[in-house]
């Protein structure tokens, strides 16, 4: 399973989440848990980083709108940076660019 | 025909002479396995009555090939009919093409056309081409990272850049007489014929043929008794064949090749979805994927046309992924709920429009093949266009090194009839070394071995008995070397060790093998009248290392590679290539010399196992020498390969 996921810490509440690899129904289970870790932990306030992201499919699209939901009952965020144009198209195709808060850098979705 | 009296009468004495040979060799086996094995030595006995009886089956084999042959006469030339020209060259001089193409200019027929099918792509080669006013065709830019299929390949190409009814094919050096289309092209008014082979005959062949090129006994006896039971066979060149055979040959092994990759496919993507599927899968999509497959073997086994399957794959592929896609869609659509009511209107406006397009999600954002647990490896397998290779359909055969054997057995197989044609009308270079003749012999080898591997004659469908036993009898041949090997040592071993392999008085012995031994004989002179096969019989002997490597190497080694002969002289001394020979004559003289002093002056052995053992010993060193002188040839002062005399008649 081509996936990567590495966490960066920023604050007690705010993490970036680096995903690298496929996205697919094989994959999505993975981030799906590994994003409601995060919120069980405290970690509600979550950048997820697709830059190393080269596909995502609907079990995929599925597997973060469930992070979102989680990270929104304790109030928090989940936002996305680093998308590619690949990605960036089906976010759009599906409307889920005007769910997500889509921005261009790591620094930017935290100001 | 004139001397056809002579020809039946001759066939009608072979006939007699082969019962009586295979009565008395008959008897003699069934005597020394069931009465005159030495048991006390049974790891000489054994393995010297099997290599006996390894020689009996080739001199059934023998019988059977020669027991109808058939000399033909053609039939008047068949006018009108368009002839390509194919000439196939990968790296000799321009000049040797130079003599050949001008030869081939100067065929006598008027629709021809002469392609030069240069496989080292040469400006020079294209330039010669430009000047003399012959074709010239090479491998296009589609080969680029293909496997090349080596001559076969060339010859593929060609077809494809060509129209020509038939197809007389010329290897580099093969000057054509200009009779040569006019004299065999009335044989393909048998519209069921593929191919007609003349024999391979060489103007370079130094005196007494020291290297053992020139093949009498093939292109003569062989081919006519192989083409008395309709299995006369191409040897890659001087031949002429019909397109549409090959073309239909060629799609026959195309569907054929196809059938086989699809059901391989299909096997891995069933395997796949049922055992390998990832955990994550949708079961419902799972379901439907395996029932497309399903149906998809069933078309195949029932013949349905290939696009068929694969489309049946494919729809069920994108089927399970819609399936599982909009299962997606909608978990999604449930979770954009709670959080529409949470207050996110946009997730609500989202909600509805995925809500309602359920029916067109995007392709991109639909479920990968990983997902469905299919390998994609095994969806380009049932691609029709043969991703593999540079072009779809191969005529020729590419599966051995020696295409034309493999090729003519398939047509043999789909039907069609071949001839064979005793009239020399291509003149050619036979090699003029030792090393380049042993690799040539080499190559052969292990190209038959290679196709008996990959085509067993007796398991491919569609072939006669007799055409069965034919080409077995070929590729059987070039397993004699474990035979012959017994056959040289044991008379070494019997002089230097006493132990003999056969119990039995000599007297009895020798009444019951002489006259097998002298039947035999006399039949293979009788075949063979008129044409010198001394040579040809020496070096079936003496290459017994070369065929033992070529069988321990194709069946247990790499795969060989196409070589291609060189025409020149290598100059050298090639005493190292036959040390085995050589070893071999040395111990039979020792011990022949150590036999009779034993006998001499210690009174060991007997007279009689000294002089049987003897005279075979040296009827051994007499096959095994030729080769050894050939290791060491050098032509005499002032001799000169002659082009054939019609070249040199012309004005």
């Amino acid at each position: 399973m081509d996936l990567g996921m590495a966490v960066d810490q920023r604050s007690e509440r705010r993490v970036v989440l680096s995903v690298t690899g496929r996205i697919n129904a094989v994959t999505a289970p993975a981030v799906k848990a590994r994003i409601r870790e995060l919120v069980e932990e405290g970690h509600w306030e979550i950048v997820c980083d697709l830059g190393g992201v080269g596909f995502l499919d609907s079990a995929g699209l599925s597997a973060l709108v469930s992070g979102l939901k989680a990270t929104r009952e304790r109030g928090g965020f989940l936002k996305l940076v680093g998308v590619s144009d690949q990605v960036a198209r089906i976010f759009r195709l599906t409307m889920l660019d005007r769910v997500f808060e889509i921005h261009p850098s790591v620094d930017a979705a935290l100001a | 025909m004139p001397g056809d009296g002579g020809f039946r009468r001759r066939v009608a004495v072979f006939r007699v002479l082969a019962v009586l040979t295979l009565i008395t060799g008959g008897a003699y086996l069934a005597w020394r396995w069931g009465y005159s094995l030495n048991t006390a030595a049974l790891w000489f006995a054994l393995p010297m009555a099997a290599a006996e009886t390894y020689a009996y089956l080739n001199t059934v084999l023998f019988v059977f090939m020669m027991w109808r042959p058939r000399r033909r006469v053609a039939p008047p030339p068949l006018e009108g009919v368009t002839v390509d020209v194919f000439i196939t060259t990968y790296n000799e001089p321009v000049e040797l093409l130079r003599l050949t193409v001008e030869a081939a200019l100067a065929i006598d027929w008027p629709q021809l056309k002469v392609h030069l099918l240069d496989d080292g792509a040469r400006p020079e080669m294209r330039a010669l081409c430009a000047e003399v006013g012959c074709g010239y065709i090479t491998r296009g830019e589609e080969w680029e990272g293909k496997p090349r299929h080596a001559k076969a390949g060339n010859v593929n190409n060609a077809l494809m850049e060509t129209e020509g009814e038939f197809i007389l094919i010329l290897d580099a050096d093969q000057i054509p007489d200009p009779r040569i289309v006019r004299s065999i092209i009335g044989y393909f008014r048998d519209p069921r014929l593929a191919f007609v082979q003349t024999p391979q005959h060489f103007y370079n062949l130094p005196p007494g043929d020291p290297f053992g090129t020139d093949a009498p006994l093939f292109y003569g006896p062989i081919m006519q008794g192989k083409d008395g039971w309709d299995a006369a066979f191409f040897c890659g060149s001087n031949a002429i064949l019909r397109r549409e055979a090959l073309l239909q040959l060629g799609l026959t092994e195309y569907v054929r090749d196809m059938q086989r990759r699809f059901e391989q496919a299909l096997r891995t993507l069933r395997i796949d979805v049922q055992v390998r599927h990832p955990r994550a899968q949708y079961r419902p999509a799972a379901r439907l994927l395996r029932e497309a497959l399903a149906s998809a073997r069933e078309a195949l086994r029932r013949g349905a046309p290939l696009e068929r399957v694969s489309d049946l794959v494919r729809q069920g592929v994108a089927a399970a992924q819609d399936l599982s896609s909009r299962h997606d869609i909608l978990e999604i659509a449930g979770l954009l709920g709670d959080l529409a009511r949470a207050g996110d209107a946009a997730a609500g406006e989202t909600r509805a429009h995925l809500l309602g397009h359920l029916e067109q999600i995007p392709e991109e954002a639909k479920r990968d093949l990983a997902s469905l647990g299919v390998d994609p490896a095994a969806m380009d397998e049932l691609d029709l266009t043969r991703p593999g290779e540079a072009q779809p359909v191969l005529p020729m055969a590419t599966i051995s090194v020696t295409e034309d054997m493999a090729t003519a057995m398939r047509l043999h197989a789909l039907g069609w009839k071949s001839a064979f044609h005793s009239e020399v009308l291509a003149y050619g270079l036979a090699p003029e070394d030792l090393r380049t003749a042993l690799n040539q012999r080499l190559r052969w080898a292990q190209g038959t071995i290679q196709v008996l591997m990959r085509e067993n004659p007796f398991l491919k469908p569609g072939l006669t008995l007799p055409q069965r036993i034919e080409y077995f009898t070929t590729m059987l041949s070039y397993f004699d070397g474990f035979a012959s090997l017994v056959f040289v040592l044991a008379p070494i071993f019997c002089l230097a060790t006493g132990i003999a392999p056969i119990r039995s008085p000599w007297l009895d012995f020798l009444a019951r093998l002489a006259p097998y031994l002298a039947l035999n004989r006399i039949m293979f002179l009788v075949v063979t009248r008129g044409i010198d096969a001394w040579r040809s019989e020496q070096y079936s002997l003496a290459l017994f290392p070369l065929w033992i490597r070529a069988v321990v190497s194709t069946l247990f080694g790499r795969r060989p590679r196409f070589v291609v002969t060189p025409k020149q002289r290598q100059s050298g001394n090639y005493l190292r290539l036959v040390w085995p020979q050589i070893t071999v004559i040395a111990l039979t003289l020792a011990a022949i010399g150590y036999g009779a002093w034993a006998l001499l002056s210690r009174g060991q052995g007997t007279w009689a196992s000294l002089l049987t053992n003897a005279f075979w010993g040296l009827y051994n060193v007499v096959m095994l020498v030729p080769i050894v002188r050939a290791a060491v040839f050098r032509p005499p002062e002032g001799w000169k390969a002659e082009p054939p005399q019609f070249l040199m008649a012309r004005p």
